[in-house]
C-alpha cells in the first residue's frame, strides 16, 4: 500500500497508541491482510512501553500529560568521578520492562509467527527475598526451585523441609489433587492457606512463595486461588528452556522491544502506515448519525467511521481502536476511579554490575533478577513499607546501561506514602547489603545515580460508550511485572471481531 | 582453544536510509542474492532481510532492515534505526539532491541512534558514470576518490549522469567519519567491500553479549545455549532440561 494522504483509503483499522495491545492487533491485522493506520501521539513508539535514553526520560518526566500517571520526579545523585551517567543514549530505559514467563502464551505465540527471531532473550535467574534481619547471614535468600534446593537450605529444619515440600506440592498439584488438603473456600488468603495447621511455614517461607506470584498484594490479601495460579505458572515455566529459570527479558528493555518488534512486523508487511506525533481528535460513528443520513450515505460510505486527527485529516475507517487516553471520550476526561489501584513504579540506575545476583549454577549467566522485599523490611523515619516491593533488576547484559551499571526497576503497590523515599532506602540497602559484599578494595559499594519515581493508577474496565461496536475501546496499562497473558486475550477479542475469526492470529500471510 | 570449532557468529542490526529510488533494496538483492532487477517497483513499508558476512575472525550475520524511501509521514525510521549497531545511508551520485537527503539522515542517527553505530555512506548508480568501465584497477572505494575527482572535471562526456563528485561526498564522508564508497548495484561493484567494510569496523565490545569470545560452545551441554553467551533460544523448543520440577 503506497499512498500519498492517509484520506486516500478506507482503512480497516485506525489503531491509537503504540502499547503492548495495541501494536499486538496492529500486526496481527496486518498480517491478516488489513488495511491498519497506526498512529501514536508522541515523538517515539511505545506509550508505556516506550524505552526512552536518559535525555528522552527526562523530557517524559515533563511533558507526560496522562491522567492516570502522576507525581513523576526525575531526580539525579552526585557520584565520584569516573562512576557517574555516562551519554544519554548508553540508555534505553523502558517504562514497562515486562518480563515473560517461558510456559507463557505470549511466548509460544511469538515463537510460532517466528517474531523470537526478532529479539534476544535472556534470562532471568535469580528470585530473591530480602530479609536483612538476621545480620549475621546473607540478605538475600533464593527462592527454592526444586525439591533438591529445600533440602539444601541450611536455614530450615528437617520437619520444615518437609512441610514445605507438602505444600509445594499441593500448590503445584502434581498429583492433580490437592493432596487431601481439601477444598480450598475462595476466601483463604495465600498466607492463610501456608499457615493452616497442616502446614505452619514460617513467614520466610510464606514470603518466598508470595515471591512467586509477582502479585504486589500483602501475602494475607492476596486470595489463594489466585496465588495458586501464579506459582503453577512459575513451576510450569522452570525448566522449558533450559535449567534453573521460568523467565525471559529481551534485550533492551523486554516489553519495550517487543513493542517495536510487533510494529515493525506490521510495517513490513506493507499493510501499515506509521505516523508518529498524530492522534484521534475526534470519532464521527454511523449510528450516531439519525437513521435518514445513514441511509443517504449508506451507498457511499458502507459502515465508515469518520476520524478527525491532530493533523487536520479527516479519514474514513471500519474500526478505530485504542485505551481511553488516545480516543476521545464522551465523558469528561478520564478520571482517577476513587478506588482505583494506585502504584509506585520507578526505573533507578545504579553503579554497580551486582554481579552476585546475576550468577546461575548453569552457564549462560542471568541478565535480570527478581527481588521480593517483605512489607517492614524498609523503614524510613520509624515507617516502614506496608506492602511488599519488588525490584526487577537488569544487568548491563540487556544493553539498556553501561557496563558496570545495572537498573532497578522498583514497584510497590498503595500510594499513600512516599515512594520515591522508601525505594530510595530500599535500592541503598539492598546496595550496601548485596553490592559491599562482592566490593573489594578496588571494587566499592555501589550508590544510586539517577531514578524516576512516579505513580500510576491502574484502569478500571472502561464503559462502553461508544454504540455501534466499531469503536474498541481498551481499558488502560495496567502495571505489571510480567507482561500478562490477558493481554493477548484482549487483543485477540478486538481481532475476531474485526477480522471475525482467531484462527491464524498474527500468522505470517502466505501470499 | 576454540581450534576446529566453528567461528564465533554475532548477529548485527544494520539499516538502510536515503531517499527513494537511490537503489537502498537493489544494494540489499546484490548483497544477499547477488542479483539485480532493472525498475524494481519501490519498497513499500520495510523489508527484513539477513545475510552471513564471513570475517577472518568471525562470522557477522547482518539483519538488514530495507526501510522505504519514499515513506510520506517520516515515522518508520525511528523504529529501526533503533539499537541498530550500524547503517547504510545511500545516495544516488547522479541525483544532487539525494545527498542533502543523506546528510539529513546522518544528521538524524548521530542524534538519535546509538552512540557507537557504524555509519556507511554510500553513493550509488556508479554504473551510469564513466567510471562504470574502469573500475578493474581500483580494489576498494577509497581508491576511487583521486581518479573520480580528475575525471569530472575534465570530461562531460555524453553518458555521465555523475552529479556528485566523489571529492565532495568523500570529504563530507571523512569530517562526519562515516566510512565511504561508491557503487554499483547493477554491476556488483563494490558492494560485498561496503558490507565487509562495516562488519570490520563494528567494534568487539558491541558484539560480545551475542556470543563473541567467552561463548559457551562447548557443544556437549544440553539445551538452549547455541545463541551464543547471554541468550536463550527458544526455537530450541526440546524440552531435554525439564528437570526442574519442584516434586
Amino acid at each position: 500500500m503506497d499512498i500519498e494522504a492517509l484520506d486516500q483509503t478506507v482503512w480497516d483499522a485506525v489503531i491509537a497508541g503504540t502499547g503492548f495491545r495495541e501494536s499486538l492487533l496492529a500486526a496481527a491485522l496486518a498480517r491478516a491482510g488489513k488495511r491498519i493506520l497506526h498512529l501514536d501521539r508522541n515523538p517515539y513508539y511505545g506509550e508505556e512501553y516506550a524505552a526512552l535514553s536518559l535525555d528522552e526520560l527526562k523530557a517524559w518526566t515533563k511533558n507526560v500529560n496522562s491522567s492516570h500517571i502522576r507525581s513523576v520526579q526525575y531526580r539525579t545523585y552526585p557520584a565520584p568521578e569516573g562512576s557517574g551517567l555516562k551519554n544519554s543514549r548508553s540508555y534505553t530505559l523502558g517504562l514497562s520492562p515486562g518480563l515473560l514467563y517461558t510456559g507463557s502464551q505470549i511466548l509460544s505465540l511469538l515463537v510460532r509467527s517466528n517474531l523470537h527471531e526478532s529479539l534476544e532473550f535472556l534470562k532471568v535467574g535469580g528470585w530473591f527475598v530480602y530479609d536483612a534481619s538476621d545480620p549475621r547471614s546473607d540478605p538475600l535468600k533464593r527462592v527454592p526451585n526444586s525439591r533438591e534446593d529445600i533440602f539444601n537450605d541450611k536455614t530450615l529444619d528437617l520437619r520444615a523441609k518437609r512441610v514445605v515440600v507438602r505444600a509445594l506440592k499441593s500448590i503445584v498439584g502434581s498429583e492433580g489433587t490437592n493432596s487431601g488438603i481439601g477444598a480450598v473456600s475462595d476466601s483463604v488468603s495465600l498466607q492463610q492457606y501456608l499457615e493452616q495447621p497442616t502446614f505452619r511455614l514460617p513467614p520466610s517461607i510464606v514470603a518466598a512463595f508470595t515471591s512467586l506470584t509477582l502479585r504486589h498484594d500483602l501475602p494475607n490479601e492476596l486470595p489463594f486461588g489466585e496465588a495458586e495460579e501464579r506459582i503453577k505458572k512459575y513451576f510450569d515455566s522452570l525448566g522449558r528452556f533450559g535449567a534453573g529459570f521460568s523467565a525471559v527479558i529481551g534485550r533492551y528493555a523486554s516489553g519495550s522491544e517487543l513493542v517495536q518488534v510487533l510494529c515493525r512486523a506490521a510495517a513490513v508487511t506493507g499493510n501499515a502506515i506509521y505516523v508518529l506525533e498524530n492522534g484521534i481528535v475526534d470519532v464521527h460513528e454511523v449510528d450516531s448519525m439519525s437513521p435518514s443520513t445513514r441511509a443517504l450515505q449508506n451507498e457511499c460510505t458502507e459502515q465508515n467511521i469518520r476520524v478527525s486527527l491532530k493533523s487536520g485529516d479527516v479519514i474514513r475507517t471500519r474500526h478505530v481502536v485504542g485505551t481511553p487516553s488516545n480516543l476521545p471520550t464522551k465523558a469528561p476526561a478520564a478520571q482517577i476511579p476513587s478506588d482505583g489501584t494506585g502504584y509506585w513504579m520507578s526505573i533507578y540506575v545504579v553503579s554497580s554490575s551486582l554481579k552476585r545476583i546475576f550468577q546461575t549454577d548453569e552457564p549462560p549467566p542471568a541478565a535480570g533478577a527478581i527481588i521480593y522485599v517483605p512489607a517492614g523490611s524498609i523503614e524510613v523515619d520509624s515507617r516502614s513499607n506496608i506492602n511488599p516491593i519488588y525490584v526487577v533488576v537488569h544487568s548491563s547484559d540487556t544493553g539498556e546501561c553501561p557496563d558496570g551499571q545495572s537498573i532497578l526497576y522498583v514497584s510497590m503497590k498503595d500510594t499513600s506514602s512516599d515512594g520515591a523515599t522508601l525505594f530510595d532506602a530500599a535500592v541503598e540497602s539492598l546496595l550496601q547489603k548485596v553490592a559491599s559484599e562482592e566490593g573489594t578494595a578496588d571494587s566499592p559499594a555501589g550508590h544510586i545515580l539517577l531514578s524516576v519515581v512516579f505513580k500510576t493508577y491502574a484502569g478500571s474496565e472502561p464503559s462502553d460508550q461508544f454504540s455501534s461496536g466499531t469503536v474498541h475501546l481498551l481499558s488502560h496499562h495496567t502495571p505489571t511485572i510480567e507482561i500478562p497473558d490477558s493481554l493477548v486475550e484482549q487483543t485477540m477479542e478486538i481481532y475476531e471481531k474485526i477480522v471475525g475469526s482467531r484462527d491464524a492470529f498474527l500468522e505470517k500471510a502466505t501470499l | 582453544m576454540a581450534d576446529g570449532g566453528p567461528k564465533p557468529s554475532s548477529s548485527v542490526k544494520l539499516v538502510l536510509l536515503g531517499e527513494a529510488a537511490v537503489g537502498k533494496s537493489s544494494l540489499v538483492l546484490r548483497f544477499v542474492n547477488d542479483d539485480f532487477q532493472e525498475n524494481r517497483e519501490p519498497t513499500i513499508g520495510a523489508a527484513f532481510l539477513t545475510q552471513k558476512c564471513n570475517l577472518p575472525s568471525r562470522t557477522i550475520k547482518f539483519e538488514i532492515w530495507d526501510t522505504a524511501g519514499q515513506e510520506r509521514f517520516a515515522s518508520l525510521a525511528p523504529m529501526y534505526y533503533r539499537n541498530a549497531q550500524s547503517a547504510l545511508v545511500v545516495y544516488d551520485l547522479t541525483k544532487a539532491s539525494s545527498l542533502a537527503k543523506a546528510k539529513h539522515w546522518v544528521a538524524e542517527l548521530q542524534r538519535q541512534a546509538s552512540p557507537g553505530i557504524v555509519i556507511a555512506l554510500v553513493g550509488n548508480k556508479l554504473d551510469l558514470t564513466n567510471q562504470s568501465t574502469g573500475l578493474e584497477g581500483s580494489m576498494g572505494g577509497l581508491s576511487l576518490s583521486a581518479a573520480a575527482g580528475e575525471g569530472d572535471e575534465e570530461e562531460e562526456e555524453e553518458g555521465d549522469a555523475r552529479q556528485i563528485t566523489t571529492a565532495e561526498a568523500k570529504s563530507y564522508a571523512d569530517e562526519e567519519g562515516l566510512l565511504f564508497f561508491e557503487t554499483s548495484a547493477k554491476t556488483g561493484h563494490n558492494v560485498q567491500e561496503v558490507f565487509t567494510a562495516i562488519a570490520n569496523a563494528i567494534p568487539e565490545s558491541t558484539l560480545k553479549t551475542r556470543g563473541g569470545p567467552g561463548a559457551n560452545r562447548t557443544g556437549n551441554s544440553t539445551g538452549g545455549d547455541t545463541f551464543g553467551s547471554g541468550g536463550v533460544n527458544l526455537s530450541a523448543v526440546g524440552e531435554t532440561n525439564k528437570d526442574g520440577c519442584a516434586c
